[in-house]
């Protein structure tokens, strides 16, 4: 072991003491036709860690170019790929080039990494995958991320949990049935296993990927509804300063009966983030507060964040990344309205009741690069979370780590496969009130090979094995096998179709959680098994014109074991418990549309989902399921400004726990959504210094729903945000 | 070109429709019921703030429960209202109950012992409507669609509770 320490001690060394006396490669990259600058292009060297992101100017500066000919490549959204082979750059050398990116009249195959762990165009992965872009977030002037993927098709929230195509119901903030990830490493609680949105720092999001079925072959339990991936921006090559001020205000409830606070409710946000580059160091860190007075009495909340990412650049082929960020945030507890005549104010008895939490991620990565396609990248990571509240008369207290490392090894074998292969290793601790002292691990293997037939064919296949012990639980075992075929007709004509396995452990709440609140008492299910999918989909890609094109999908999927809490009475009163109870199944089709008219000036997008869920037990809908899910806006540009308008419609859900009816007024008091915002803004400079503005209101039409029972969504939002950038 | 303007327009026309078809959501005035009853409870003696009885309701059964088994499956089947008397401690309640037209078989007046409703063994039965001599005999309530009773009162007490039916 001792020479082993040193072996590796000596190679460190010799990595970090690597002299970079190579060359540089600056330049700018403009639109070919308007030849304006391009900011955001990402300029990379093929088969190396090296690449930059342009600046609001348009300007890129990439150092320690290796002494060897190389191709330059710079991808952005909207324009064609640009390729130069046989770039080399003397040591010393600076060289500078300017790029003209030929726009393309539609895009819709962004390059994505969450469907197969590895950078391929959307239309050659087997499954349906949605992303937004960091424009499309920041258009939409929004405070925490959870509120764009709102209009990502197929996908509704019932309050912070999310669901993709019908896979969740509601679980009562234990557990989640689509894994979250922030650049490939998974964010969900060790003690509850659910999702912190306010966690995931906006300023920061390149772009998000949502993929829809089942996961679990690529990314284990929790993966069996979709997976959503968070991709951070890459680090600045040069110095710059952003501030971002944020601030709204809630207008009066449509009916002045519902009207409870005599002064105006505010919400305001301000983040400040700075990046450079030292020598071979690339760091980017920001710091944001928001306060936010709510709609609805007992129900503000305040919060602090922080994001820190660096890079060091061992060599062309290696970096190290460290990130990581915090939440502090203080929220009063609005569980239920207290009343259908009162919807905006909670049980008398809650005013008061505040959460406090304090969660952290951290990260290392490293990655290793041997060739084009060939790259080793290694990855550790501790998720921290510790809340407590006053709810009840002692209040209740919950501190969880999951520290998780990831080996992954993608490589190609011969000339037409093409192999993802890992290791994945979790543990994690709880110590809580409500769920007791516990621990578990998971350890997981998987391998999954892509293989060219041909050149329009393409075929997927992988398995993954788990093996999960959750405190004194019984050891789960799991294999999650998946094949996909991907084939490509006509060069703007594909189809694609999967079929794959998905599981989800129960989350330490579902398990062992004990307590009472809100005349509920909730008790322990050590005997939980975990739960089961299996899922399939087939779907087509198709540009009908050059300013028109359709996706389309129809998916089954089949859950077993569905964890799921159930009510009783029993002599202490009324008790719940979570049970494997439920087979169900879920079908349903997906259709979008995306225009673009007039050079990409006026963008028109409609997308389509129908679920069908059932519980196959009970012959009766799944719960707290949409059958008609519609997603439609459109995007009009002209010089420096833009305005956006999205409206989300969501069909009355069929069925929800009945038995709420015991501790709450009127919980069937559903209707459908109709939700309607709008954004307009510009972007320019005064005095050299970008600027960008934006105003947007949300909920135009004052429109009043619940995504969850006795939980009146938000009504209608005047915001307006400045972003200045130095 | 024309194609284009076509679906634009169509896309527009689409989006102004179902704006303007949009009402407000959830409407509190369509939850104004029409049908169901009031009444009074007066308390025979005095509910001392020292009463182990800390909350009193008002329960309307569409059918008397055989046993407390039966009690619990009609209170899941939504055959059971009822709405808590306001503030506790008072000697006399007025009370309004709103509730679908029908034939409510008993109406009563429900003590809780403790604060934990849903432990059916801290429920006692402070009274019920009769317009019988027999306190212990119920009096169906009929709810009509287009009268609404306003007799429907009630003689209780927290001291010396009725047995309970299930």
């Amino acid at each position: 072991m001792k020479y082993i320490l040193i072996g590796v001690g000596l190679s460190v060394l010799s990595i970090a003491s690597f002299s970079f006396a190579q060359g540089t490669i600056d330049g700018a990259v403009v639109d070919r036709e308007t030849q304006l600058p391009l900011p955001g292009a990402n300029v990379f060297l093929q088969g190396t860690v090296i690449g930059s992101v342009t600046d609001s100017d348009g300007y890129f500066s990439i150092r320690n170019v290796p002494d060897e000919r190389i191709t330059l490549v710079v991808t952005m959204i909207g324009y064609a790929r640009f390729t130069q082979t046989d770039v080399h750059i003397a040591p010393g050398e600076t060289q500078s080039f300017t790029i003209e990116l030929r726009p393309t009249v539609i895009e819709t195959s962004p390059v994505v990494v969450t469907a197969t762990k590895t950078e391929r165009s959307l239309r050659d992965v087997p499954t349906s995958v949605s992303v937004m872009q960091s424009r499309e977030i920041e258009r939409r002037n929004v405070f925490s991320i959870d509120e764009v993927l709102r209009n990502i098709p197929g996908v509704h929230f019932n309050l912070s949990q999310i669901n993709i195509r019908g896979s969740s119901g509601y679980s009562h903030g234990a557990g989640s049935r689509v894994m979250l990830l922030v650049d490939g490493v998974p964010l969900l609680s060790g003690d509850s296993g659910e999702i912190t949105w306010e966690l995931i720092p906006v300023d920061q999001i390149e772009r998000v990927e949502v993929v829809k079925g089942a996961g679990s072959t690529l990314y284990g339990s929790s993966a069996l509804g979709g997976v959503v991936n968070i991709i951070t921006r890459d680090l600045p090559e040069r110095s710059m300063t952003a501030v971002r001020m944020q601030g709204g205000v809630y207008d009066k409830p449509h009916y002045s009966e519902w009207q409870w606070s005599e002064r105006s409710r505010y919400k305001h946000n301000m983040h400040i983030s700075h990046g450079q580059q030292i020598g071979n160091v690339q760091v980017v860190g920001s710091l944001g507060a928001l306060n936010d007075d709510s709609y609805r009495r007992n129900d503000s909340r305040r919060r602090i964040m922080g994001y820190l990412k660096g890079r060091y650049t061992l060599s062309p082929y290696q970096s190290l990344t460290v990130s990581s960020f915090f939440l502090n945030q203080i929220r009063h507890n609005f569980l239920y309205w207290s009343s259908f005549d009162n919807p905006l104010e909670p049980f008398e008895e809650q005013i008061g009741e505040e959460v406090e939490s304090f969660r952290i991620q951290s990260n290392v990565q490293y990655r290793h690069v041997f060739g084009s396609e060939s790259f080793l990248t290694a990855r550790t990571s501790w998720y921290h979370t510790d809340w407590e509240d006053n709810i009840g008369s002692n209040g209740n207290a919950s501190r969880s780590n999951v520290f998780g490392a990831e080996v992954q090894f993608n490589s190609t074998v011969g000339r037409s496969h093409f192999l993802v292969s890992g290791v994945d290793v979790s543990y994690h601790t709880v110590d809580s009130d409500i769920f007791g002292t516990r621990s578990g691990y998971v350890f997981a293997a998987y391998v999954q090979d892509e293989w060219n037939i041909t050149t329009p064919l393409r075929i997927t296949g992988g398995v993954r094995f788990d093996i999960t012990r959750l405190d004194t639980i019984d050891t789960f075992m799991n294999i999650s096998p998946r094949a996909g075929i991907v084939y490509t007709a006509l060069p703007h004509l594909t189809f694609r179709a999967s079929t794959g396995a998905g599981f989800r452990a129960p989350a330490v709440a579902e398990a062992f959680a004990m307590t009472a609140a809100s005349g509920l008492i909730v008790r322990p299910n050590p005997d939980l098994d975990a739960e089961r999918s299996w899922s399939f989909e087939a779907g087509v890609n198709a540009d009908i014109t050059n300013w028109m094109n359709i996706d389309a999908a129809v998916f089954q999927n089949e859950y077993s074991d569905m964890i799921e809490p159930e009510a009783r009475i029993e002599e202490e009163g009324l008790t719940a418990q979570f049970i494997n109870l439920v087979r169900a199944r879920v079908r349903g089709a997906e259709a979008g549309i995306t225009f673009s008219f007039f050079d990409r000036r006026l963008q028109p997008r409609v997308a389509y989902t129908f679920v069908d869920g059932r519980d196959l037990d009970l012959d009766e809908p799944l719960k707290y399921r949409h059958k008609h899910m519609l997603v439609t806006g459109m995007l009009a540009r002209y010089s420096v400004g833009w305005i956006e308008i999205d409206y989300r419609y969501l069909s009355k859900v069929e069925n929800i726990d009945d038995e709420l009816s015991i501790i709450v007024d009127k919980p069937d008091k559903q209707v459908p959504v109709h939700v309607v915002d709008i954004s307009a803004g510009v972007e320019g400079s005064i005095g050299g210094i970008p600027l960008r503005f934006s105003a947007s209101i949300k909920n135009l039409l004052q429109y009043h729903y619940v995504e969850f029972v006795a939980n009146v969504q938000p009504i209608r939002q005047y915001i307006a945000s400045l972003q200045v950038m130095m | 070109m024309k194609q284009q303007y076509f679906f634009l327009v169509c896309i527009v026309g689409a989006i102004l429709l179902i704006v303007a078809g949009c009402d407000h959501g959830l409407n509190p005035e369509e939850d104004i019921f029409d049908s169901g009853f009031d009444g009074t409870v007066t308390l025979v003696e005095e509910w001392p703030e020292d009463s182990e009885v800390r909350m009193l309701y008002i329960f309307v059964f569409e059918t008397i429960p055989l046993d407390s088994a039966d009690a619990v499956n009609q209170f899941f089947q939504g055959k059971i209202h009822f709405d808590e008397l306001r503030p506790p401690f008072q000697n006399e309640y007025t009370y309004s109950f709103n509730i679908d037209p029908g034939v409510y078989e008993l109406v009563a007046c429900i003590g809780i012992r403790g604060d934990n409703f849903f432990d059916l063994s801290t429920w006692m039965l402070s009274g019920i409507f009769t317009e019988t001599d027999n306190p212990l005999e119920p009096t169906p309530v009929t709810v009509s669609p287009d009268e609404r009773r306003s007799d429907v009162n009630i003689q209780a007490s927290v001291i010396h509770p009725l047995p309970l039916p299930f």
